[in-house]
């Protein structure tokens, strides 16, 4: 091929060298990958869950939900005032928004026939508003090749984010090349964590200005709720409380009312201030026990057992009309 | 289309299967549509203003070239000028006049509204704007024999991996190499991988890492900014700037050599510059000769011995024309004339042979003392070149002098301040240690000629980092908006 080949065999053999330490990387990241992320675990949640006794209930968000919701607590409290027979569940999917939690509900559990009985979506300022997907998350841990249609026409328009999708499915360096990212750099640089959160605001600022003024959307949630519904699981929205009093779209109202949903506001919650918050969003553990405690008083009465003579979809039919949505 | 885009590398894989499969002339006709198709992929419309640059300079170099009456050549070559920079003008300069006009106007009482023209500037223009003028002034003055081969002139102004950001490559280097049969060098793959390799590290690693510091300090209120932090996202902006057009040249001469075409080299390791007139000769080296063999040496009377004030004045009056070129803004206007003036400031000493001014006649494989005074040398030309990045990025000539003012007067280490610049060491560090280690060697590609497998650890290092270190948002270039 060239009038030389020496040349390029020898660079030939520095590609190779290049490509080995690579894969050395994506072995050594596959062996640290349970380490890497709580996503791995998702299928194992969705069998628990699948093969509990009595109410199946799935709790579905973000770091929200991981650091805000205690399950133990809720359980407890359940069965404290009279839900005997509950189970409860949470999968959470971290830097999040609704966009992604369809996709892990949807494999995890519609795609893998491990409905639970009740889904419960918590959301806080813009989580449930039309955004991009988590592209390395949803590509390895929640959808599969069936998804792909799916997931190149309505979310990834792009070549470039494609590309990056069928990466991130096929290798874990590639999905976790972030977590490893900040990894080093909260090793190596003094401060990092406090100087990325004033860069992450001023990107943000950056983006809010470039986007200007926008109607947010809110179809991605409408079919999270539909397909929930259309196989027959109950759903019930719940806004978390943050440090910071955050409005409710109306359109949030509106799709709600539209697809007949439960909506629980805990935005305000008695014994909360702003120390029980770590950073304005995430709890400390006093502060989850007292939020967890009381979004279990605000679910008891979704979650008791039917009385003999009133069937399950009877009773939810009365509480929904008597939330007055 | 990108250079660090997975499309640009699914594009050129394309192109290169179909140039390896074809003959001469069918390359450069693939090369020509390829070439478009890269530049209407940005915007099908841009297409109608290149292609209008290239055939008025195609028919302009024609005319002038046959033409024996030297009154109608030189009417042709303006008029071919004209065409060019008013292109640039209407595109480019329309807006940025039309407002500080209309504002002077205003000032002087007599308000009127010249009408907005509305219109996005076209990528790369004054790239190939430059390009097509250097040809026909070349042409011109008879340096340059002009082509008849319409395809070949096409692709010569169009040619895709320097289309939109340079470096800007005369007639003289690239039209022969269009013209005839590509020569197949057994080192062209191996430079191509050097080249795109360091490249990519350079634009993805160092630039678009950096750029989000720069951002997240330039658009902080500098009242709220302490000097340090302001001093570290200069720092930043230095190596953004260099990483980001340094690394597209670099990546637009790796492409071009797999094709086995030698592009211009455009950067030098300008940040071990000495003087500043060493950073002019290792800083975009192909525009800043393009204004001094059409610009700077024209004005100053052919080369010929001239006066001081004369020769100095033109300095300023080239400088501030390139920091036009770089965009139409007052920022812009200001680090033109920094560069001006601080040219003609070392010119002025050095011809009176202050010794820290005295130029450095032997560069490389120096004494310890002369090395001590050279490193010394070098860091007082990088913050003067970092003044002049302060001015080329703030938004306006007040923010640069209020975060210059911050500099002078708090260096308070904030958290901030101090994760941001072990940012910048994370980053550039490595680079620029490299670099280092090429100005000692005196040669750009010396790691193309070391063991393979020492070669091999750098290339895996600057893998591993484009890897793992992806920047939170992908950049364009910055230089597609020149």
């Amino acid at each position: 091929m060239y009038s030389s080949t020496s040349s390029f065999r020898t660079e030939l053999k520095v590609l190779l060298l290049v490509v080995s330490a690579l894969a050395v990387c994506e072995l050594v990241v596959r062996v640290f990958e349970r380490r890497l992320t709580v996503d791995v675990k998702a299928p194992a949640i969705s069998k628990r869950l699948s093969e509990a006794e009595g109410q199946r209930v799935l709790v579905l968000g973000n770091s929200l939900v991981r650091d805000n919701v205690n399950t133990d607590i809720l359980e407890t409290e359940m069965r404290a005032q009279g839900v005997r027979s509950i189970h409860i569940e949470k999968v959470y999917l971290m830097n999040t928004i609704v966009n992604d939690w369809y996709y892990a509900f949807k494999h995890h559990f519609v795609d893998a026939g491990r409905l639970p009985d009740v889904l419960v979506i918590c959301f806080s300022y813009n989580h449930l508003e039309d955004a991009t997907i988590h592209r390395p998350l949803i590509a390895r841990y929640y959808s599969s090749l069936r998804d792909i249609p799916q997931i190149f026409s309505e979310d990834i328009p792009d070549f470039n984010g494609r590309v990056e999708f069928l990466l991130s499915r096929w290798l874990a360096s590639f999905t976790h090349r972030t977590d490893v990212e900040r990894r080093i750099l909260d090793t190596l640089i003094p401060y990092y964590r406090e100087s990325v959160t004033r860069i992450n605001d001023a990107l943000t600022d950056e983006a809010n200005k470039r986007r200007g003024v926008y109607q947010p959307g809110y179809r991605r949630f409408a079919q999270l709720l539909r397909m929930a519904q259309n196989r027959g699981v109950r759903v019930i929205v719940v806004a978390v409380p943050v440090a910071n009093q955050y409005p409710i779209n109306p359109q949030i109202k509106s799709t709600l009312e539209a697809n007949v949903v439960t909506f629980v506001d805990t935005r305000k919650v008695e014994g909360l201030g702003k120390t029980s918050f770590v950073d304005g969003m995430h709890m400390n553990g006093d502060g989850a026990n007292v939020y967890s405690r009381a979004l279990a008083h605000h679910l008891v009465d979704y979650l008791r057992p039917p009385s003999t003579t009133e069937t399950f979809n009877s009773k939810w039919s009365r509480l929904i009309a008597s939330h007055g949505l | 289309m990108l250079f660090n885009s997975y499309i640009f590398w699914a594009f050129f894989a394309c192109v290169f299967i179909l140039y390896r499969l074809l003959p001469h002339r069918g390359q450069n006709y693939m090369l020509l549509a390829a070439s478009y198709i890269f530049y209407g992929y940005w915007d099908w419309r841009f297409l109608f203003i290149m292609l209008f640059s290239t055939v008025v300079d195609y028919f302009a170099a024609i005319f002038i070239g046959e033409s024996r009456s030297p009154r109608l050549r030189k009417v042709i070559l303006i008029a071919s000028i004209c065409v060019q920079l008013g292109l640039l003008g209407l595109f480019k300069y329309y807006g940025f006049f039309a407002h500080e006009f209309s504002a002077l106007l205003a000032q002087m009482g007599l308000p009127v509204s010249l009408p907005a023209l509305g219109v996005l500037l076209p990528v790369g223009i004054s790239f190939y704007t430059f390009q097509t003028m250097s040809y026909t002034i070349d042409v011109y003055r008879g340096q340059f024999k002009y082509t008849r081969n319409f395809i070949d002139f096409a692709l010569f102004v169009s040619f895709f991996p320097h289309l939109v950001a340079g470096p800007i490559v005369r007639a003289a280097k690239l039209l022969p190499q269009l013209s005839n049969p590509r020569v197949r060098r057994a080192e062209d793959f191996r430079d191509g991988l050097y080249y795109v390799t360091t490249g990519l590290f350079k634009k993805v690693v160092v630039a678009d890492n950096l750029g989000v510091i720069v951002n997240a300090i330039f658009q902080a209120d500098p009242a709220q900014l302490s000097g340090l932090e302001c001093l570290v996202g200069v720092y930043a902006f230095a190596f953004q700037i260099y990483g980001d057009f340094s690394g597209y040249s670099s990546i637009a001469q790796g492409v071009a050599k797999w094709l086995n075409i030698d592009l211009t080299t455009n950067f030098n390791l300008p940040y071990f510059a000495t003087s500043p007139s060493d950073f002019w000769s290792r800083w975009h080296i192909s525009l800043s000769t393009w204004f001094r063999d059409y610009v700077f040496v024209p004005l100053a009377r052919g080369g010929r011995q001239t006066s001081r004030p004369r020769t100095y004045l033109t300095v300023i009056f080239v400088m501030l024309l390139s920091g036009l070129w770089h965009g139409a803004g007052w920022t812009f206007l200001a680090w033109g004339l920094f560069h001006g003036l601080l040219l003609c400031v070392y010119r002025f000493f050095t011809s009176r042979r202050y010794w820290f001014f005295k130029r450095q006649q032997e560069a490389r494989a120096v004494p310890f003392q002369s090395m001590v005074s050279r490193l010394l040398k070098m860091l007082v030309m990088f913050h003067l070149v970092c003044f002049g990045w302060l001015l080329f990025r703030a938004d306006s000539v007040s923010q640069g002098l209020s975060m210059l003012r911050r500099i002078a007067t708090d260096l308070r280490a904030t958290p901030f301040a101090v994760s941001a610049l072990a940012m910048v060491a994370f980053y550039a560090g490595p680079l620029m240690a490299y670099e280092f280690w090429l100005e000692q060697r005196d040669d750009l590609l010396k790691l193309t000629r070391v063991n393979w497998l020492a070669r091999g650890f750098v290339y895996t290092y600057c893998a591993f980092m484009l890897w793992f270190f992806p920047p939170p948002v992908s950049n364009v270039f910055i230089y597609f908006q020149f």
